[in-house]
């Protein structure tokens, strides 16, 4: 099959490239967390369980069998969307994931979204009014922003606009979840100002630099030369030039940002994914743990995806994953 | 008629180190002069106080002064940015050493150069399209239509140079500074690209500042020169006489480098002949 | 007027270096410190609960009655090793991997650079949570899976510089010259990258810190009685209203943390590399 478009190919080459390193990530994934000192059926084994209980509890988790043929258990689990079914609520770890991410999805893409708008505006005005006074203010503010855990950051909220001034709850989420929409917003609006004051804090700092190199450039000295203004060369030429760049590192600060909702769904006591993730871990609970951390790959791999086309898109000069890899 | 002053221009860098020392020249409507020295000797710097694109970091002191249409002087160093946005261009403009850089990496050729034709010409939709290719082949590109769809990055560095000075050229200016415009080309392209400035100026009737490294690049497009060592004048008369008279040691040096370059190429041009 | 811009500038290269130095200095100083001595045992339950900061407890107690300036020691020590232990294994790893890579040709390089690309974007929290399922909770998990983190940033930046030495005529001149490659390495590869890597390096001193703290907050990191930062706030964060000071002098000494490594990273970025200053 040949494919004609140069645009075509590349999106081809790079969706293999994803897929092949689903095929390694899986087993890989797998392993890991199969070299686990002791054994799993401990977690749901009272003290002094007799052999019989021991076998009974390895055979309902399924470790019973070949090291082989519990991956192709799982790998029938991964395809089926069911994950497999959690060992403490035994429910299906697919459908409790499906009913986590109403939280945290919202959390994590209203938190980045508002970051980025915030990040774009005080990193335009750090790098073009870095003599002006609120310049350096926005300048040593995301310095500190980069330095201070988001944990920190909810719990110093939570005393301020939940404990000193009962303005928003402290934590948790409506029972009724999304049908008792103003107390879901309302649960939110803490736990998305603490992502966004720490994200945008370093996505500023991205933009400060991406913007600063734009300026050095030799396009922006033409375009002036020839009597264009500063502001409309910018214009002009600054903004797809900057954001090519920036796609990339938007990827992994997206990433970051669902991380930071993986904390935050702690702090404020959010029932999401994060707070499933930590739980299951505290309680052994497998395919809870399996599932959420293979999703999470799937989703870190698929970002990459979009962020490379999108950024071969804008910049036709890229061509990784194909002949001659640049740089 | 002059129409260009330089006096006692200097600069100064952030932490006050002087890189160009009290510079003096003049240049009249259709004239030339050449600045050449080595990088560091302020010959660049000396072309950007002209257009008033110092970086905001250095500092300039001394005048710069430029004849408007209307017959006014304008000091460029002293006049404010929204004032040096009409000069720009329109009195004064430039062609710059790298044309990759030069060029904004993510915009089609057409593109960029229907910009200055625009926004000179006064002219919209179809007969900017005209323009670009017309302005394309006045720079001798042979395949207007190909080059104007494609990417700087698509195109030969020559072809590069030849859309940087098509660019300048739309807004037709009476002042151009190019900025060793052919350092970064290879020889064969070198020498066209160099007549192309040498007939496009010749045939305007524009004055030239031609900065160089390369004295035998120089004394083939201007008559005069100025020749900078560390920010200062060591040497200005015309090329004939620093070539056969050169007085500062540093400018025989130069001249000696130049004849040595120009027998080096001459002999290869030579094999290449009998072969 | 320019020779005070001179000397601004030189001074102030200087102050992020000694200020950076300084905070950090001092809180390595004070977790070392609370190896032999801290006021209070860092388990001893004997002071009344909750009490606000007085003499006798600087920072007061927390909900079971032990001095908190004790744990905060105590939990700077943490932090400082997790810093230095997973920084090693990131230099160690990622060193050999970038200086592989950059010798590799054309294939394996692609497939070693392609996946780090992709590594790069996994988050090291949850890198660090698949270790701890793995291996169970310990401060040794935490350790292990920031430093891989590390190794990821340490090895693409050092596959980059790598391979533009070993396009420089010096190093063509070594290889000519029939220098063996280990040779080379040690002679023209580590001297000359060494202070790049060390910046990063530097950086990622801090967000180890701060990636520990995360850990230990949702529970997950080394368990009682050690106490990190994270777990300190993670146990403050019930009493926040009665004793805030509890929240507020572990979270300020991690911020204090990294605010001092970024200095001294940036001083060391400015002292090696003055050019940088303007960015």
């Amino acid at each position: 099959m040949t494919i004609q478009h140069p645009f075509a190919r590349y999106l081809f080459r790079r969706f293999f490239v994803l897929l092949l390193s689903l095929v390694i990530a899986t087993p890989i994934l797998f392993i890991l967390l199969r070299i686990i000192p002791g054994d799993p059926s401990n977690a749901l084994l009272p003290v002094g369980a007799t052999q019989e209980q021991i076998d009974a509890a390895r055979h309902s988790l399924g470790t019973d069998v070949s090291l082989i043929s519990q991956f192709f258990t799982w790998i029938h689990h991964l395809v089926t969307f069911s994950f497999g079914k959690s060992l403490i609520s035994e429910a299906s770890v697919g459908s409790e994931i499906l009913q986590k991410l109403v939280v945290t999805v919202p959390l994590t893409l209203i938190s980045f979204t508002i970051a980025i708008f915030v990040a774009l505006v005080s990193g335009y005005v750090i790098a073009f009014r870095s003599r002006s006074w609120y310049g350096r203010l926005l300048n040593n503010v995301s310095q500190f922003g980069i330095a201070i855990p988001v944990f920190w950051v909810g719990l110093l909220l939570i005393y301020v606009f939940s404990l000193r001034n009962r303005i928003f709850p402290a934590g948790g989420f409506p029972s009724e979840g999304w049908h008792d929409f103003p107390n879901a917003v309302k649960s939110l609006v803490l736990p998305c100002l603490t992502i966004v004051l720490v994200m945008s804090s370093s996505l500023t700092r991205y933009v400060r630099s991406a913007t600063l190199d734009v300026l050095d450039s030799d396009y922006i000295r033409t375009s002036r030369a020839l009597g264009f203004s500063i502001t409309g060369s910018i214009w002009r030429h600054a903004i797809r030039n900057a954001a090519a760049p920036l796609i990339s590192i938007l990827a992994i600060e997206l990433s970051t940002t669902f991380v930071g909702a993986v904390v935050v769904e702690r702090v404020f006591a959010l029932p999401g994914l994060g707070s499933m993730l930590v739980t299951g871990i505290s309680e052994h609970d497998f395919p809870v743990i399996q599932g959420i951390l293979f999703l999470s790959t799937v989703g870190v791999m698929f970002v990459g995806f979009f962020a490379d086309a999108l950024q071969k898109f804008l910049d036709p000069r890229l061509n990784r994953y194909s002949q001659g890899a640049i740089n | 008629m002059t129409l260009l002053k330089v006096e006692n221009l200097s600069v100064y860098s952030p932490s006050g180190e002087l890189l160009v020392d009290e510079i003096n020249f003049s240049l009249d409507k259709g004239s030339r002069i050449g600045l050449v020295g080595e990088s560091g000797s302020g010959k660049t710097l000396t072309g950007l106080s002209i257009l008033g694109l110092l970086p905001p970091s250095l500092r300039a002191t001394g005048s710069v002064q430029i004849k408007d249409q209307s017959e006014r002087w304008i000091d460029v160093l002293t006049t404010s940015e929204s004032a040096l946005n009409q000069i720009r261009g329109s009195l004064v403009t430039a062609v710059f050493q790298d044309p990759l850089p030069s060029l904004d990496p993510l915009m089609k050729v057409g593109r960029q150069l229907a910009l200055p034709i625009s926004r000179h010409q006064g002219i919209r939709g179809k007969e900017v399209s005209a323009a670009v290719e017309e302005a394309l082949l006045s720079v001798k590109i042979s395949q207007p239509g190909r080059v104007a769809r494609s990417f700087p990055f698509e195109i030969s560095g020559g072809e590069r140079q030849r859309v940087a000075i098509a660019m300048a050229l739309a807004c037709d200016p009476s002042l151009l500074i190019a900025d060793e415009p052919t350092t970064s080309l290879d020889v064969q392209v070198q020498a066209e690209v160099l007549d192309l400035l040498d007939e496009i100026v010749e045939k305007r009737n524009m004055s030239l500042v031609f900065i160089s490294h390369d004295l035998a690049v120089v004394s083939k497009i201007v008559g005069e020169v100025l020749v900078l060592q560390k920010g200062r004048t060591v040497e200005n008369g015309s090329v004939g006489s620093l070539l056969s008279n050169p007085i500062n040691p540093y400018s025989r040096e130069l001249v000696a480098s130049a004849r040595r370059l120009d027998a080096l190429l001459d002999s290869s041009f030579e094999f290449g002949d009998e072969r | 007027m320019t020779q005070p811009l001179v000397q601004s500038v030189k001074e102030n290269l200087n102050k992020r270096l000694i200020f950076g130095s300084i905070i950090v200095g001092f809180i390595i100083v004070a977790g070392l410190t609370s190896i032999f001595w801290t006021p209070y045992k860092i388990d001893d339950t004997s002071g009344l609960r909750l009490e606000p900061s007085s003499l006798s407890h600087l920072l007061g107690t927390d909900k079971l009655g032990r001095d908190l300036l004790s744990r905060t020691m105590s939990g700077a020590l943490v932090a400082v090793e997790v810093g230095f232990f997973a920084v090693l294994i990131g230099l160690v790893l990622g060193l050999t991997i970038g200086i592989l890579a950059g010798y590799a040709q054309k294939k394996s390089d692609d497939a070693i650079s392609s996946t780090l690309d992709i590594l790069i974007a996994f988050p090291t929290l949850l890198l660090a949570m698949l270790v701890v399922t793995a291996r169970g909770q310990s401060l040794a998990s935490a350790i292990i899976s920031i430093g891989i983190g590390i190794s990821i940033i340490v090895a693409r930046l050092t596959r980059q510089l790598t391979k533009k030495i070993l396009a420089t005529d010096f190093a063509l001149a070594a290889k000519l010259s029939g220098t063996s490659r280990i040779r080379v390495v040690f002679l023209h590869i580590l001297p000359n990258i060494w202070h790049t890597i060390l910046v990063a390096v530097a950086l990622q001193f801090g967000l180890a810190g701060l990636a520990e703290a995360s850990l230990s907050y949702l529970g997950l990191g080394a368990p009682p009685p050690s106490a990190s930062w994270g777990s300190l706030l993670q146990e403050a964060q019930s009493t926040i209203y009665t004793s805030p000071i509890s929240a507020i002098a572990p979270g300020l000494s991690l911020v204090v943390l990294v605010i001092g490594v970024n200095l001294l990273a940036d001083g060391l970025r400015i002292r090696f590399d003055p050019q940088s200053r303007q960015r």
